[in-house]
């Protein structure tokens, strides 16, 4: 991919892979790149997002050694992308959109789309949240008969990363 | 009798070997193609694709319950029984290739040549085999002959195999058609005809069953019906799903052989009542989004990824996690059937692991990875046939 241009997905999914911990291969294999984008840009504005995405290229371009703390401070310590970074990270674990504190909607404005709700069904299906427990969303994801008798797929890995 | 090319018990066990390696072949290609298609988006194709790998799912256990009535035994989890695509049919004629891709009209012009009906004069051929279906006429064959040899002439017992073996049917849940227990030549027989009726069909007709036919058409089919766990609860195995004749889908309606369902797809009308194979279909239109697909890059490998990059690692766990569904129907074939309704599990965790492949960018700018079904060895457990227990 060429690193010069400008692609607000690929922005949206790297920041997303720093606020939840998932690598962007992971992000996309859940398929909700695009829908999160949208959901996110119908809800805040382009205005709003668009400096959220700016905000992290200047982060990304600035080659900083510790994206990480960057991220905290530029990000997640800013009172108008502080909240909205926190939103986009529990959508992308949970596929719920929390309504924007009413501090932050006093300030910044309270958009209509701006609603606490279960964003969509794919959403809650593949939810981070599951992954991270290594389990199933529950009436969602089929896991098979007697699937809940040996133990879930990849805890072996963790326990190697504890040894280690 | 005439001596078939098939004479030996070791001969007859080495093709039946064979046979589980081609049932299993398809497996990969067809669920890539069935994979590449977005939920809720062409939804027929995927309900013709799904119901036919589901039915060579059940040909590889009936297979496997024949290696084994005849003594024989199986070996799924070794690079050998793997195949790389693309790839030739084993064991066949090569006069054709498949590949690993996604839905399209080329993917489904190849399905229609691995199961085409052979002509009616075509004589059986154990190696190097023109179709499937002239494959399994040689096995009968083989069979036949061993059979009478060991009756007229005191030949070597054919059906020595232990009968704890055998799949049955309280193992094998969620899977199309019924488990025949073989036991002796007459249900060998019903075996063989179950696998070649469905994949291409008696010679001569498209329907597999000769009653009620009617014509079909969209909303016949319910897509729905056919995910296993929504329409019979978890563990409570057979009930009525798998009472139904196994010439008829699980919605108990009639259905074409896989041959002419992969030709209604790819003609994009459905067969009717009266029609033949020379007649083509000739029902109602079936439309289909040919583009609105995952755009597979085909025949992925692990190997195409930097080692520790995280689409290799994403690759790798997939055929890790495969390696340990081949494992599991290993030890189900060789005497824990009860390992099968594991291994149904790590059917779920291979399509979850699949479709993820299917959404992540290759890099290319164009294509996403797809998975790639390959051989990896075993990560802890060498003897890699206890990988489920």
């Amino acid at each position: 991919m060429e690193t010069d241009r400008i692609d607000p997905l690929e922005d949206f999914v790297g920041l997303s892979a720093v606020l939840t911990g998932f690598e962007t291969a992971e992000l996309h294999g859940t398929g909700l790149v695009e829908s999160h984008y949208k959901t996110i840009l119908d809800i805040l504005g382009e205005r709003i997002f668009g400096r959220l995405l700016l905000t992290w290229r200047q982060i990304r371009e600035s080659e900083a050694n510790d994206v990480d703390f960057d991220v905290r401070k530029k990000i997640l310590e800013n009172s108008l992308l502080g909240p909205v970074a926190r939103n986009i990270l529990v959508l992308w674990y949970t596929g719920n959109w929390n309504q924007m504190p009413g501090e932050w909607r006093d300030q910044y404005g309270a958009a209509a789309g701006d609603r606490t709700r279960v964003v969509s069904a794919a959403a809650y299906r593949q939810g981070l949240v599951w992954r991270a427990v290594l389990a199933h969303p529950p009436a969602a994801k089929q896991p098979g008969f007697g699937s809940w008798t040996p133990p879930p797929e990849g805890a072996d890995e963790i326990d190697d990363e504890w040894r280690q | 009798m005439n001596i078939p090319t098939i004479n030996t018990l070791d001969s007859l066990r080495r093709h039946v070997q064979y046979a589980l390696a081609v049932e299993h072949f398809t497996v990969p290609p067809y669920l890539c193609a069935l994979y590449s298609i977005p939920e809720d988006t062409n939804r027929e194709a995927t309900s013709v694709i799904q119901s036919v790998v589901m039915e060579e799912m059940l040909h590889m256990v009936l297979v496997a319950n024949l290696l084994n009535a005849i003594g024989g035994k199986a070996k799924l989890n070794h690079p050998s029984f793997i195949p790389t695509y693309p790839n030739y049919l084993p064991h066949s004629a090569r006069d054709f290739q498949v590949s690993l891709g996604k839905f399209s009209r080329s993917a489904i012009a190849t399905f229609m040549r691995i199961e085409r009906p052979e002509k009616t004069d075509a004589p059986p051929e154990g190696d190097y085999f023109h179709s499937i279906g002239q494959f399994y006429a040689a096995v009968r064959d083989g069979l036949k002959y061993l059979v009478d040899q060991e009756q007229k002439h005191g030949g070597e017992r054919v059906f020595s195999g232990d009968s704890a073996l055998q799949i049955t049917r309280e193992y094998y849940y969620g899977g199309a058609g019924v488990i025949t227990v073989i036991k002796d030549l007459e249900t060998a027989e019903h075996a063989i005809r179950e696998i070649v009726d469905q994949g291409e069909g008696r010679p001569g007709e498209v329907f597999n069953d000769d009653n009620d036919k009617e014509v079909r058409g969209p909303g016949m089919r319910q897509p729905d019906q056919l995910e296993p766990t929504r329409q019979e609860p978890a563990g409570t195995h057979a009930g009525g799903y798998l009472e139904a004749q196994h010439h008829k889908n699980f919605s108990g309606e009639e259905e074409p052989a896989h041959y002419y369902r992969f030709q209604e797809l790819f003609e994009e009308r459905y067969y009717q009542a009266g029609d033949t194979p020379e007649t083509g279909p000739r029902g109602p239109e079936l439309p289909l989004l040919w583009d609105n697909v995952y755009n597979m890059r085909s025949n992925s490998k692990a190997s195409d990824y930097a080692e520790g990059s995280q689409i290799r690692r994403k690759l790798d766990g997939f055929n890790h996690c495969y390696m340990r569904l081949l494992d599991g129907l290993q030890s189900a074939f060789c005497g824990k059937p009860a390992e099968i309704v594991r291994a149904v599990s790590l059917m779920y965790e291979v399509k979850e692991r699949a479709v993820e492949l299917m959404r992540i960018p290759s890099g290319d700018g164009d294509t996403t990875v797809g998975p790639s079904f390959e051989y990896v060895p075993p990560k802890r457990d060498p003897g890699g046939s206890q990988a489920l227990s």
